[in-house]
This record gives C-alpha cells, structure tokens and sequence, in this order.
C-alpha cells in the first residue's frame, strides 16, 4: 500500500503532506503536553516495524502482511498510535525505500491517520458491545478505508492513467478482502492481552482527544479527496506543465472488481467516487458515533 | 559418533545465515545417535543457538541437510516431527503464553487430541513431578525465574519427545531450582542436546561434547572429556 | 562526505523535478543526473541498478495494459512513467546506500524537525532489529509448540496471539527503557555549521541541473 514516487500528483502529494503534518503536529503536540513518553512509542513502532516484516500465509499459496494501524491506535490511543505509524512509515521510506519521498505525506496520511483514527473509533465505539467484534471491525475497516484512500489520492492524480474509479475499485476490494485477515489478526493479537495483561488496554481513554479535535480530524479525514480533487484542479491549470493535455481525458479500466460502479449516476465521475467514500467515510463514522453514546 | 545404531540427528554439511545476514553457523556436520547425550559448548556468539533450532527442525538449513530419525523436516512432515522433537528456549517468556500453568501443561496433550482422563492423568502426573502443584492456577508471567523453566521444561516433556533439546537450561537460574532441574534432566530416557555455556551442567547432563569455535564452526567433538582440555575451551572462548 | 542536510533536500529536489513532468527532455536530464551522482558517490550505478529494477519493473506492468490501445501517445506514456519512477527510485537510494540513518536524523534536527519527532524516529530505527529478533523467538517457541498443521485460520489466530505476547513485552521493555532513558539522559545531535567544499559543488551540481531542467 506504500506510494512510490511517480504516481502521485505534486499538487495532490503537497495537500496530504500539508494535512499531515497538521494531524502528525497536533498528535506531537497533545503528547507532549501529556506526560510524553518517547520510549513507548519509539520501541512500539519498532514492534510494528518487525511485525509488518512477517508474512502471513493466506490460502492460494502467497501471501499477506499485517499493517497495524488500527492496533497501535487501540493499543496506544490514536495520537501516539499516530506517532508510531507515521515513525515506521519515515523509517520504510528513508532506510528501505519503501513508500516515496514525495508520496511519504500521503503515506503517512493512509497510514497512520486514516487507519490508526478509524481504527481507533471503531474499536472505541464497539468494545463496550463486544471486544472481538470491536477488533476485527477495527482492524478490516481500518486497512480497508486506507487502501481506499491510496485508491483515491493515486486514481486523482493525472499522472497515474488509470481511473479514479478502477484505482478505488482495485484498492478497496484487494484490501477489502485482505483485510479480512487483519481483521482477525487484530482481534486475536487485542483479546490475548484483554485476557492477560487487561491494563494495557485500559487508561487509553485519557489519551482520546476531545470533543473538538476529535471533529477535526474527521472532518479533515472526510474532506480530504475533496481537498485532493481541489488541488488536482489547480494542477491541472499549471502553466509550466500541462498534464492533462499530455494525458488526455482517455480512461483504460484493466479491472472490474466485485463491485459494480461506485459512481452515482449522472455526475462528474471523479464527484460521484468523491461523494460516495465521503459517504461512506461519514456512514462508519456516524455508525461509530451513534454506538458510543447509546451502547 | 560411534557407540549406537539408530541415528536420531543426522546433519551434513549444514549451515545457517540469519534474515539480516549475519552467519549463524557453518560447515556443521554430526550424527547423533539414539538415547545419547550431546552437550554443544561455546562462547556467546559461536552459533550454538541457532545450531540447535536447525537440528531440532524448526529452522531450515541454507545449506545441507538435517535427520531426524531419518526424516528431513519440512511442511509437509511437521506433524510426525513434532511428535518426536520437544525444544526448551532458553527465555521462558518467549515460550510461556497461555493463562495459567495448568493450561500450559495441558497445551500439548490437547493438540495431539488425548482423552480427558488421559490429559488429567498427566497433568497430575507431570504436576506431580515438578512439584508444580501451588502454582498450578497462576498466570506463568507472574512466577519466579526459577519456577517459569520447570514449568517450561514440564510443558515439554509432558508431550513424551523422544528427542529433547535445550538452550541454556540453566541460564539465569539458581541454587534449589538449578539442582531441580538437572534432577529431572538427568531421568530423562531419550536423547538429550543442550546448549550451555556451564561446563559443570555439560560434565553432570552429557556423555558427549560439541565445541563449537568463534569463527561459527564446530571446533572439537567427541567424549565430555573433552572439556577437560582448556586450552582446546580457552580457543573456543569459553574460558 | 556531504553534509547530509543538503543531501536530503537535495534528493527531495531531483524527484520533484523527476515527477512534476512528462517532458521526456526533463525526466531524461534527472534521470542522468541521478546515475551521474550515483557513480560519483562511490556507490556505483550497478548496485544501484541492482536495486530498483525489481520495482521499476513492477511500475512498469502496472500501466502497461494501457498500450493495449495501441496508441503511440499511450506507449510513450508508459515509458516516461516507467522513467519517472526509476529515477525518483535511483535518486533515494544514492541517498540510502550514502548516508548512515543517524546522519539522516542529525539532519532532520539540523532542519529544525520537532525534537520530540527525531529522537524518537531515531529510538525507533535503533530497536528495530532487537525487536525482531525477539519477534522471531516468541513465534519460534509459538511454532515450536504446534503438533497440528491447522488450517490458514488457525495460522492467523495463533500467529495473532504470538503477537499478543510480543506486544505485552515490547510495552514491558518500553517501560525499562524508560526507566534507562531517564537514567541517563537522551540526547539527539543536530547537524551545523557551516559547508565543505565538498557540500559547495553538490549545491552548484543542484542548481544546475534545476537550471537545465528549467531551460529545455
């Protein structure tokens, strides 16, 4: 899921490099205005960083890497779970050249925000309800919507000649699927420390953020795509190089996944994917919501 | 190594790198037979770890091969090697997962799909033996260093290998539990391989002697005599 | 060697230049000037070469259903894609095989990055391979144990719960690390001070290169 350099658009790796780092800013700055603690989350990124090195087999012979976002927000709290993801992320990109350095904002963006927040307020909402549940739910939905949002950021950029819809599709549906096993694997990895170490998991809602950071973030996580389309617009108006003309309007679906078309009909393609992730982003957030207070 | 008939190790030519690339140990031949006891003796660093995980079968060799009574472990065969091959690690905490001591004794017997009164008997019986039962409802995180291996080494044993293998048994261990366990070593009827880096665990415990030398190979082998010869250990530096 | 500051913006510079175009004249220069620095670096271009020929290749099959149209525009497409990120891959790992990661972290502090963020990137990367090597022996001992073959489910599960343990200890060793930081203190050195000659004619090697990428 890592972006390498050369697929994204400038105008679109600048806007999550700036949404980025706000997020990233904020969660160092809420830290350390809590009793910072550096070695925690230092060593829990190298954890992560090990883990994300195993493969996983799935059934057809190859196989799958366990991400962990949604587990270092469950484990951690979203903001130093936040921290800890976007560390591994610097770390893959500047030592293993994974994940490029231009793309490392919209990396970190999928990674360490999209599905360590996500993560975090699913498992938030439904533990009280369930805790297997609220894991798996975390962990398949957490991974899912930040493929979805490589999707996006990449099928945006007129560099990348695919549609917005295929690279969605693709995404999504790969992740949707392969998420199945971080879902499992979460849950597992969350209901062995319930049972042995429960306070771990416990004294993480002092690191929630409040009520307004809270609605920032997700609005920002929300209006992000339209954020990304925006700037994707101002690219394509730049004057030293005109991309689009270069590339043409001509999409090649290679791909029709198991979903039929995430566009509403009779608009702007690329508006029609925007409003339904945002839909849909907004659906699990509310759902999320919902359950947190009348659960 | 002459004396038996049956091989229950027989390694050719193997060696092992670690993912970083770092050597484990190279150029290791060795047979061991049937109901014999091998020490591997050497300095921090010389292999003698990742040597035993390759011989017990739970890491494969980058070169040559490894048989356990005549079987090469691979996928396919882990059922029949299992069965077979018991490993002790040489931190408890990396073994020890399960809830509460008995649940560890239990974790064997389970898979192999005992009988209840069969699980029960055992777990009396092993219980019993390593003098485990005042512990025996405690999470095994919250015991003694000392306690942890026995019950380890009892979660091992409980499942009957025919082969035993043991990193550093006696590592960070003292007094009563250290006499324990080499105790309940020593009663052991099957082929025994340990690591140590105690020449005094090797001298009581084995009858035979792997030196292995800081350039990752095997230095010296034969008779437990041998680790009488110090300059030979003082090479190897172990002394 | 370079001040690393330098080099990291530099790197930064020369895959801009790289992906912000389609121009095969522009993506061509950066693409030189990234093996030019490649071969002055000490490194050499065939290790280089040896490394990113697997992704490139990979980037490459992507896009490549898109010549099905037969079109020579799409070909070129492909191409300069393929292009592009070969050389955004060539110009980070001149970077890598050069520079030590703790030089990259003095730089990041020499850059005024939070000093929060740096010393706990760098507390990461040093732990990196001491927890793998305890991952390894947690799922060791956890493989160690299993007497069944188990399906693909049973795989994750456990696996699942092996990474449970490994959590529980990583959080207990973070707390001694704690303990040992506070001990004896944490300090991350940031790069200063003033440029080699060295430093110099990479900067003037830059700045060409933007001018010539500008000019054509």
């Amino acid at each position: 899921m890592h972006i390498p350099d050369g697929f994204l658009d400038l105008s679109i790796a600048a806007i999550f490099y700036l949404m980025t780092m706000s997020v990233v800013g904020f969660s160092l700055l809420k830290m350390s205005k809590q009793k910072f603690n550096g070695a925690l989350i230092g060593i829990v990124a190298a954890a992560i960083f090990a883990v994300q090195m195993l493969n996983w087999p799935i059934p057809g012979g190859t196989s799958a890497h366990f991400v962990g976002g949604a587990l270092a927000g469950i484990l951690l709290g979203p903001y130093a779970g936040c921290l800890a993801m976007t560390l591994v992320l610097v770390i893959q990109g500047l030592v293993f050249a994974d994940g490029g350095l231009t793309a490392l904002g919209a990396n970190i963006w999928n990674m360490a925000v999209v599905n360590v927040f996500v993560g975090y307020y699913i498992y938030r909402a439904l533990e009280r309800t369930n805790k297997s549940v609220a894991a798996f739910a975390a962990g398949w939905l957490g991974i899912t919507m930040a493929a979805i949002f490589t999707g996006m950021e990449v099928g945006l950029s007129s560099s990348f000649k695919y549609s917005l819809t295929t690279a969605v599709t693709v995404m999504g549906t790969w992740h949707g699927i392969l998420g199945i096993i971080e879902g499992i694997i979460t849950t597992s990895v969350v209901t062995y420390i319930a049972s042995m170490r429960p306070d771990l998991l416990e004294g993480r809602a002092e690191t929630a953020p409040g009520k307004m950071a809270y609605a920032a973030i997700t609005v920002m996580i929300v209006l992000s795509p339209l954020f990304a389309y925006t700037a994707e617009l101002v690219g394509y108006s730049e004057p030293l190089e005109n991309v689009a003309e270069m590339l043409g309007a001509e999409e090649h679906p290679i791909y029709e996944g198991l979903l039929p078309d995430y566009t509403v009909p009779g608009l702007d393609p690329y508006i029609g994917t925007i409003i339904s992730a945002v839909t849909g982003v907004a659906i699990v957030m509310g759902i999320g919501y919902g359950m947190r207070r009348y659960a | 190594m002459i004396g038996s008939t049956i091989n229950a190790i027989e390694a050719e030519n193997i060696s092992y790198i670690y993912p970083d690339g770092t050597t484990g140990f190279r150029d290791v031949s060795l047979k061991i037979g049937e109901g014999e006891r091998v020490a591997i003796i050497g300095a921090n660093g010389s292999g003698k770890s990742s040597l035993l995980m390759v011989l017990s079968g739970l890491l494969k060799p980058k070169t040559g091969y490894v048989r356990i009574y005549g079987i090469e472990p691979n996928k396919k065969n882990v059922e029949t090697i299992r069965r077979m091959v018991g490993v002790v690690f040489q931190d408890p905490d990396d073994f020890l997962f399960n809830p509460t001591v008995r649940d560890e004794l239990m974790y064997a017997p389970l898979q192999l799909s005992w009988s209840t009164e069969e699980i029960e008997k055992a777990v009396k019986e092993y219980s019993e033996i390593f003098n485990l039962h005042e512990i025996l409802h405690k999470p095994p995180f919250r015991l003694s260093g000392g306690e942890k291996k026995k019950v380890e080494i009892a979660s091992v044993m409980i499942a009957k290998p025919k082969i035993l293998f043991l990193d550093e048994p006696t590592a960070n261990i003292d007094g009563k539990a250290k006499r324990k366990i080499m105790e309940l070593l020593n009663d052991f009827n099957g082929t025994l391989v340990l690591t140590s880096h105690e020449l005094e665990v090797a001298r009581k415990l084995c009858g035979k002697a792997i030196v292995m030398s800081m350039d990752r190979k095997i230095m010296a082998e034969g008779d437990i005599g041998l680790l009488d010869d110090e300059g030979l250990l003082e090479d190897a530096g172990v002394l | 060697m370079i001040d690393a500051r330098i080099k990291l913006l530099g790197t930064f510079l020369l895959i801009v230049l790289a992906v912000s175009t389609f121009d095969p004249m522009k993506v061509g220069v950066i693409f030189v000037s990234s093996l030019i620095l490649a071969a002055f670096s000490r490194i050499g271009i065939k290790k280089v070469l040896k490394r990113i020929w697997l992704f490139t290749l990979f980037s490459f099959i992507i896009v490549l259903p898109l010549t099905l149209s037969f079109r020579v525009e799409d070909l070129l497409y492909v191409l300069l894609f393929t292009l592009r990120v070969a050389t955004s891959l060539i110009a980070i790992q001149v970077l890598i095989l050069s520079t030590p990661f703790n030089d990259i972290v003095y730089a990041m502090r020499g850059l005024k990055f939070p000093k929060g963020f740096v010393s706990t990137l760098w507390l990461a990367y040093r732990y990196i391979i001491l927890m793998f090597t305890e991952l390894m022996r947690v799922m060791l001992a956890r493989e160690s144990r299993r007497m069944t073959k188990g399906s693909h489910m049973d795989l994750w599960r456990k696996g699942g719960e092996s990474l449970g343990l490994f959590f529980i200890r990583t959080f207990e060793r973070a707390e001694r690390v704690q303990l040992a930081m506070r001990a004896r203190g944490e300090k991350v050195v940031a790069i200063k001070g003033s440029f080699t000659r060295l430093d110099k004619i990479y900067i003037l090697f830059m700045a060409a290169v933007t001018l010539w990428w500008m000019a054509i």
